[in-house]
């Protein structure tokens, strides 16, 4: 059972994966520089490598979807769907028309064989061409306009241009899912024909929230035992710039120790090393050009949980049921029960070393690590 | 009862967060809480209610979070869940013609049961909601509901005071609405502890948690009997730890119950392995490919997917009683280990997430109910109790304050503040504050639209609370949709908190998104207001 979960739960992962990288590259110009030289290469060879690579993090490395354990079926479902969707001569006339596909063969040659090639051509559908236009046109339109890219431009790419991808009011899902929008994420060269016709879920990742909330603030929060994460935000960082020789965290614990991390103002969150059932005042300031420290925010007092155990002091017993909220609840004098054998409590030492057990916790879609 | 060496508190806790999108026709995140109600929630009430017609003595706890009991008793999705099961009962009538003399012929039958009969106990039985059976299971005194934190935030993660108090009472007052009384336990989100949540919890009337393993083993001082007695916080508050064994037992997926090789397979879904034609009209309008809760196959042993057998209902029942033989069995020799170097009556708590029991576990509920047979017929030494009922019969008990802890992977925090989700906190933190600030301001508020703008607020921040999204976020899954529900919810509320400052809510931008988050009525922003 492990090992299909787990498979089946790695090949999930990389389908989020690259479905998530989509509207990501699409977002920002720097992302599609990193891209462009791979157009529509580098998602062809993600997408192979991600079905190679996702069976190596299961147990068993060998991940086999469910359709592929019939071949049969799926060769008649391959067929269905070439059908469904476009009869093989419109394909060829559409192909005629689409000017870039000369240079999306040319890509497509880098990750797989002419005959692979061939086959893809031919369980390409419509919206799959259009999309590979779009991605081209705007590659090209942004970073590096080449003639080809420009005589798209025109044409096709107009079209599904005019469609935004994400609409920020519409909650994701696949409800409202544009399907031709998302068939194009398919892979050239896919050698699953029957996945083609099927359209992937819509991703949408709702509106952006503001980058500051003004004024200077710190936060600090334990993660666990041993660290502390910290963020914050500071108002006029830029003036500030020319005043501060270095930033850092000032840190000062209950136990009356006090330390500096040095920090990059910039990075607005950092995780620190702590120590466990420790209180700690964190500060974020600057060092002057003579070494004289000014605090521009100050943290809220926090506390590590403690990780460890704590010696043992003699007990005190109470009655559970006379408990009031908001007065101390009286003690009892003494304990109505025997005390533990030495056996149990070797049992407890042994159970505290393996501590903690971090069973996990499920959730729809997802059984998390145990 | 002489024979009684220790007791058994089984925990089950039931949640979702709070999903429901009128804006769509369908949505796929819904499938959640219509799975949960086919796969765990009916059966566990079923199964409980045979319990009592047999007259089998059982003792359960459950928690079922706000936002679940919300989801259940909304009109909008219990209508969606009815045209769900329809759907599925009219998939499964082409099923069980399909699989006629194949060796699925025995399990497409048993789906087509099971769905026609959840039909009739959600339906006729429970008037589609099925509240109403939890809420008579709980009078006969064999169940006891606990409630959780409004949205299962995540306390510790928390910046202000107000906000946490905000997510106790807000729950607690969501279960008066629902149970008609006031809840006497109360789940954790994530069982996450921090010192200073007890008086919280003790202020708002609560007289037991629960906290993992460590959080008792580890707690100042070092508790005398370990996890197998409840200690008491300085606030008068009862914390039982989680027991180590039987957790093992169910939980993990190497040596677990759920992975033996008669039982049913999760992952290998008839949404995946059917024909696209003759499926597509079951999946959602979008036509993706997804799981349908018709699984025809058993886990057989560490095979590829594709070379998983066909699943026998038959085998499978019988094995699950076999591993409530094998529960029982292990729960009344740790009792009496327990009974002879303990030096009082144990207790063993054993809390599971209920969605284990059902959805991916199949056989989970068929499991407990053998387990309480077992305990009622063929024993004496270990007693099923609520951990109310164990405080109430062994009333003395050590104080010491739980360590902070949660029952995450490794035990604190990190699952919910890491890279992949630690960017949440700053704006969820900037929110907290400007509720706090606006609800102090307005704490007197008459304004009818102003009122409504600060109640529609505090649903818009509790739901961006819900520490599901941060573990999303973590665990993958449903990455994006957990990034966007907080985004949105953040959204709403600072546009509207915008709209309150300038003096001038909008009130059709207000009666919109009041229509789509619904969620508690009942909410009092006043539960924010800064003390005087």
């Amino acid at each position: 059972m492990a090992s299909s979960k787990s498979v089946k739960k790695a090949s999930q992962k990389a389908g989020t994966k690259k479905a998530v990288k989509a509207p990501a590259a699409a977002k920002t110009v720097k992302t599609k520089k990193k891209n462009v030289g791979k157009a529509v290469v580098k998602p062809s060879a993600k997408r192979a490598s991600a079905a190679r690579g996702a069976p190596k993090k299961a147990v068993s490395g060998k991940a086999k979807p469910a359709a592929a354990a019939k071949p049969e079926k799926a060769k008649a479902a391959k067929k269905k769907a070439v059908a469904i969707v476009k009869p093989a001569a419109k394909i060829a006339s559409d192909e005629k028309k689409s000017a870039p596909r000369k240079i999306a063969a040319k890509a497509v040659k880098k990750v797989a064989t002419q005959a692979e090639t061939q086959k893809a051509k031919a369980h390409r559908t419509k919206s799959q061409r259009l999309r590979m236009q779009r991605v081209k046109a705007t590659r090209g339109k942004a970073v590096r306009p080449s003639p080809a890219s420009r005589a798209v431009k025109p044409r096709k790419a107009a079209k599904p241009a005019a469609k935004p991808p994400v609409e920020v009011e519409k909650p994701a899902g696949g409800a409202t899912a544009a399907p031709e929008a998302r068939i194009g994420a398919r892979r050239i060269g896919e050698p699953r024909p029957e996945l083609v016709a099927e359209p992937q879920p819509y991703i949408d990742h709702g509106p952006l929230l503001p980058d500051s909330y003004g004024g200077n603030r710190l936060a600090a929060l334990a993660r666990d035992p041993s660290r502390i994460y910290a963020y914050w935000e500071i108002e006029g960082l830029d003036k500030l710039a020319a005043k501060a020789a270095r930033w850092a965290l000032r840190i000062i614990t209950g136990s009356g120790e006090s330390y500096d991390v040095e920090i990059d103002p910039a990075a607005r969150n950092w995780y620190m090393p702590a120590k466990g059932a420790e209180t700690y005042d964190v500060r974020i300031g600057y060092f002057d050009a003579e070494g004289g420290f000014h605090i521009i925010a100050a943290a809220k007092r926090m506390r590590t949980p403690r990780g460890h155990r704590v010696p043992r002091t003699r007990a005190q017993w109470v009655d559970a049921l006379a408990a009031e909220p908001g007065r101390p609840i009286p003690l009892v004098s003494e304990s109505p029960y025997a005390m533990p054998s030495p056996q149990f409590r070797r049992m407890q030492a042994r159970m505290r070393r393996a501590l903690p057990i971090g069973y996990g916790i499920t959730s729809f879609g997802k059984r998390a690590k145990n | 009862m002489n024979a009684e060496k220790g007791c058994l508190a089984i925990v089950l806790h039931a949640h979702l967060p709070f999903v429901r999108h009128p804006e769509h026709d369908e949505f796929l995140e819904e499938d959640w809480l219509f799975e949960g109600i086919t796969e765990t929630y009916l059966p566990l009430l079923a199964r409980q209610e045979e319990l009592v017609r047999e007259g089998v003595r059982y003792r359960l706890t459950m928690s079922l979070t706000p936002p679940l009991c919300e989801m259940l008793a909304d009109p909008l999705l219990q209508g969606r869940y009815l045209r769900y099961l329809d759907k599925r009962i009219d998939l499964m009538k082409h099923e069980v013609e399909a699989k006629k003399n194949s060796p699925f012929e025995d399990a497409a039958r048993m789906y087509r049961d099971i769905l026609g009969r959840s039909r009739e106990l959600f339906h006729d039985r429970w008037g589609d909601n099925i509240l109403n059976g939890f809420r008579e299971l709980q009078g006969t005194g064999s169940l006891e509901i606990m409630t959780c934190a409004a949205t299962h935030g995540f306390l510790p993660l928390m910046l202000t005071p107000e906000a946490v108090r905000a997510q106790i009472e807000i729950g607690c007052r969501n279960y008066e609405k629902h149970f008609g009384r006031r809840p006497r336990g109360f789940w954790l989100p994530e069982c996450a502890y921090a010192p200073g949540l007890d008086e919280q919890l003790a202020r708002a009337g609560i007289k037991f948690l629960i906290v993992d393993t460590h959080g008792i083993l580890l707690a100042d001082p070092e508790p005398v009997y370990g996890v197998h007695a409840p200690i008491v916080c300085p606030s008068g508050i009862a914390a039982f730890g989680r027991d180590y064994e039987s957790s093992k037992q169910v939980w993990s997926s190497e040596e677990g119950y759920p992975g033996e090789a008669v039982y049913r397979e999760f992952y290998r879904d008839l949404g995946y392995d059917a024909d696209y034609a003759y499926i597509k009209p079951y999946l959602h309008a979008d036509g993706v490919r997804r799981n349908l809760g018709i699984k025809y196959h058993r886990v057989t042993g560490k095979v590829e997917l594709h070379e998983k057998h066909p699943y026998v209902p038959s085998w499978a029942r019988e094995k699950a009683s076999l591993h409530a033989d094998d529960f029982v069995a292990n729960r009344r020799r740790q009792a009496e280990w327990l009974a002879g170097s303990l030096g009082r009556t144990p207790v063993v708590l054993s809390p599971y997430d209920a969605e284990l029991y059902g959805h991916w576990w199949f056989e989970g509920p068929d499991f407990l109910a053998d387990v309480f047979r077992k305990l009622h017929y063929n024993q004496r030494e270990v007693t099923p109790v609520t951990p109310a009922e164990y405080i109430e019969r062994f009333r003395v008990n050590q104080v010491a304050t739980p360590a902070g802890s949660s029952w995450g992977d490794k035990g604190y925090y990190e699952v919910w503040l890491n890279g992949t989700n630690d960017w949440i906190y700053r704006h969820l933190h900037a929110a907290e504050e400007r509720m706090v600030a606006l609800a102090t301001k307005h704490r007197d508020e008459r304004d009818d639209v102003k009122l409504r703008a600060l109640k529609q607020m505090a649903r818009e921040l509790v739901l961006a609370q819900s520490s599901d999204w941060a573990f999303i976020m973590t665990v993958g899954g449903a990455r994006p949709y957990a990034t966007r529900r907080t985004n949105l919810h953040l959204d709403r509320f600072r546009v509207i908190a915008d709209q309150i400052e300038s003096g001038a809510p909008d009130e059709g931008y207000l009666s919109g998104v009041e229509g789509l988050d619904t969620i508690f009525q009942e909410i009092d922003h006043r539960l924010y207001a800064r003390e005087a």
